[in-house]
């Protein structure tokens, strides 16, 4: 009899989900699916605001990634404005958006997907997750928790607080960096090196042991894309667009952000609240692309700082060249950090850094802006449309973790495939499934806000109409 | 003993309303500036909190419960037992405790003071009957921070409930 396994909801991840796994009378897979089960609706209730109210809007999107809604935000203010903000603003900008790629990055390893690693995919359940890891490797989870938290202070030095603050608008920054908070970030330096460095040093001594993993979750071909800077290098808040393929062919280069609707595509899908952009000239379903800390480091040349420099020829060694399996997003993350390290202590020593010239200020000047930036899980579009007031009057935001919706029901179907065989399904390979899906640090309360087609109820139905099994979680 | 060093914690959603009575009652404790003191208002508790908590010899968490459950400010001390293995937006003190003490060895003596909350409306702004109760919920603190903080010192403050200068939304 054909089954459905439906798994919900994911564990040990940003937001509420759940995968659906149909096996046919053989207990083969016959397809799997990532279905996004929250909605929130930002692209409709902000019409009619202030454009100048988006940042503080949008930033609740969530509470991990305000940081990154804040700046793209902010960025489309700044074209509505029609401004070139002042140098020092946008060294501030950049600084926030280091320290909020590192504290992110530093939350999906050591707390969400640590566990698996270190204490094994088929450990119990009951202790695989942040306490568990504690236990078991207190020293390493210390300086998880440390690592996180200069992220987070670095966000709370420039925006007064660490969750949603309001310091990034249209124009430029409220505030400056204080010498003591210039001092503090800069001690809290060699502690953040050491440890992802100490980090990157046992995550790559684990690698040997985890390459069936890398070969099965999520590894199949795909385009990348990501912003560079003008000489093909690593960037976070500006640039181009690149979209490069497998074999790390360049497809398309310095593609401008706000002609994205020229090359990004948007379908929805049934199943799920999250939407599907594509790349438009290869259509939907074909145009499947990747973003977020494995796709930058295939698209840029070079990330422009000597140990994270180092750090990309092994992570690219490792992968044999452009990395295609999505398990390698592990790696990527700890890469980043290691950038994001390097590069703020690098802006620390910028005298612009201290300056109080932080803010242009103009009316309407036009009436659409196109914010893009990196969001720690991919790129990050804010589309405004506004009226001559400046009240928004169309709202389009394409998220980092919707870019990556066709890429996880992939790597879910591929997961599955191999090691589901009914009828009885450990658990550990459930986890393996869900896992599939955590290597992309998806931030679902960021990314569902199109009007869904359905409103999603789990039914369990088989091939003949009766009630299915069903596994969940708790 | 009288403890060296104390941090209070206030934690809630300062949008919905009496959800932001723990954030309040802590924005009007750090109004105090008493030494050896550190206040941190945020909106959930997370792992992070575990380094400040360890430097610390007692903590005292604020937040809000349901009126509804209890109509009266809840003063109760805590230990560092795991209610749950994760870290949500439902936040239990006793959780980060227990976390605290598996990854640092050990955790401070705490409390947990939770204010009653009348309304949870998103946008509301906090309700007489949950000041009332951060006010009542100050006079409990004092005796915890084990400093002399005047009665005239609450008894204003409780004064302050309609003024802007808080920093919590009132009607």
């Amino acid at each position: 009899m054909a089954q459905r396994i439906v798994i919900d909801p994911v564990t040990r991840i940003e937001g509420h989900a759940k995968i659906t796994i149909h096996l046919d009378d053989e207990g083969q897979v016959t397809d799997a699916k990532f279905h996004v089960t929250e909605f929130r609706g930002f692209e409709r209730f902000c019409e009619g605001r202030p454009f100048y109210e988006m940042p503080g809007i949008t930033a609740r999107v969530c509470g991990i990634c305000p940081v990154s809604h804040l700046l793209a935000s902010a960025k489309a203010g700044d074209q509505i404005l029609a401004v070139s903000i002042p140098p020092a603003a946008e060294k501030l900008r950049r600084l926030m958006n280091l320290g909020q790629i590192l504290q992110s990055h530093a939350l999906s390893f050591f707390h969400l997907s640590a566990p698996d690693f270190l204490l094994g995919f088929d450990s119990d359940p009951a202790t695989r997750n942040i306490f568990g890891l504690v236990a078991a490797e207190p020293e390493l989870a210390r300086a998880g928790i440390r690592l996180r938290q200069f992220g987070q202070e670095i966000i709370a030095h420039l925006g007064g607080q660490k969750i949603h603050p309001a310091w990034a608008v249209p124009g430029g920054v409220r505030s400056a960096l204080s010498q003591e908070s210039h001092a503090q970030i800069r001690a809290r330096i060699p502690e953040a090196r050491a440890t992802i460095l100490d980090t990157l040093g046992r995550f790559k001594r684990m690698l040997p042991s985890l390459e069936k993993e890398a070969h099965i979750f999520g590894n199949f071909p795909s385009l990348f894309m990501g912003l560079v800077g003008p000489d093909g290098a690593w960037e976070h808040y500006d640039g181009h667009l690149r979209f490069v393929d497998s074999a790390g062919n360049v497809i398309a280069d310095r593609l401008e952000g706000r002609r994205y609707q020229e090359f990004i595509g948007e379908a929805v899908e049934s199943h799920s609240y999250l939407k599907s952009p594509f790349y438009r000239p290869l259509g939907y379903p074909d145009g499947m692309y990747r973003v977020g800390p494995l796709a930058r480091l295939n698209v840029c040349s070079h990330i422009g700082t000597p140990l994270a420099d180092q750090e990309l020829r092994a992570f690219r060694d490792r992968a044999n060249g452009t990395a295609t399996s999505s398990f390698r997003y592990h790696h990527a993350r700890l890469v980043e950090i290691l950038a994001t390290v390097e590069k703020i202590e690098r802006a620390l020593d910028d005298p612009d850094l201290m300056s109080n010239r932080l803010r242009a200020d103009a009316g309407i000047n036009q009436l659409e802006g196109v914010g893009v930036s990196e969001a720690p899980r991919g790129t990050l579009f804010h589309h405004y449309l506004v009226d001559e007031y400046g009240l928004i009057r169309k709202v389009n935001l394409i998220i980092a973790t919707g870019q990556n919706n066709l890429a996880m029901n992939r790597t879910v179907a591929q997961i599955a495939r191999h090691y589901i065989r009914g009828p009885h399904i450990p658990e550990g390979m459930l986890n393996r499934v869900e896992a599939g899906i955590r290597a992309y640090d998806p931030c679902l309360s960021c990314s569902t806000h199109a009007a869904g087609a359905i409103p999603l109820q789990v039914t369990l139905v088989a091939s003949d109409g009766s009630v299915l099994d069903e596994v969940r979680r708790s | 003993m009288r403890p060296r060093s104390i941090l209070v914690i206030g934690y809630g959603n300062d949008l919905r309303g009496d959800d932001a009575a723990g954030r309040c009652a802590a924005a009007r404790v750090a109004a105090w500036e008493l030494p050896a003191v550190r206040v941190l208002s945020l909106h959930q508790l997370t792992p992070e909190l575990a380094d400040p908590l360890v430097a610390a010899d007692r903590a005292i968490f604020l937040d809000a419960h349901p009126a509804g459950d209890d109509p009266a400010v809840r003063v109760r001390p805590i230990t560092a037992v795991p209610r749950t293995n994760r870290f949500g937006h439902s936040s239990d003190p006793r959780t980060l405790l227990a976390f605290t003490k598996t990854a640092f060895g050990h955790s401070p003596e705490a409390w947990w003071i939770t204010i009653p909350a009348a309304d949870f409306a998103l946008g509301a702004p906090l309700s007489r009957f949950t000041e009332r109760g951060i006010a009542d919920a100050l006079a409990a603190i004092r005796p915890l921070l084990d400093l002399s903080v005047p009665d005239t010192q609450v008894a204003i403050d409780g004064m302050r409930s309609n003024r802007r200068d808080t920093g919590c939304p009132t009607r």
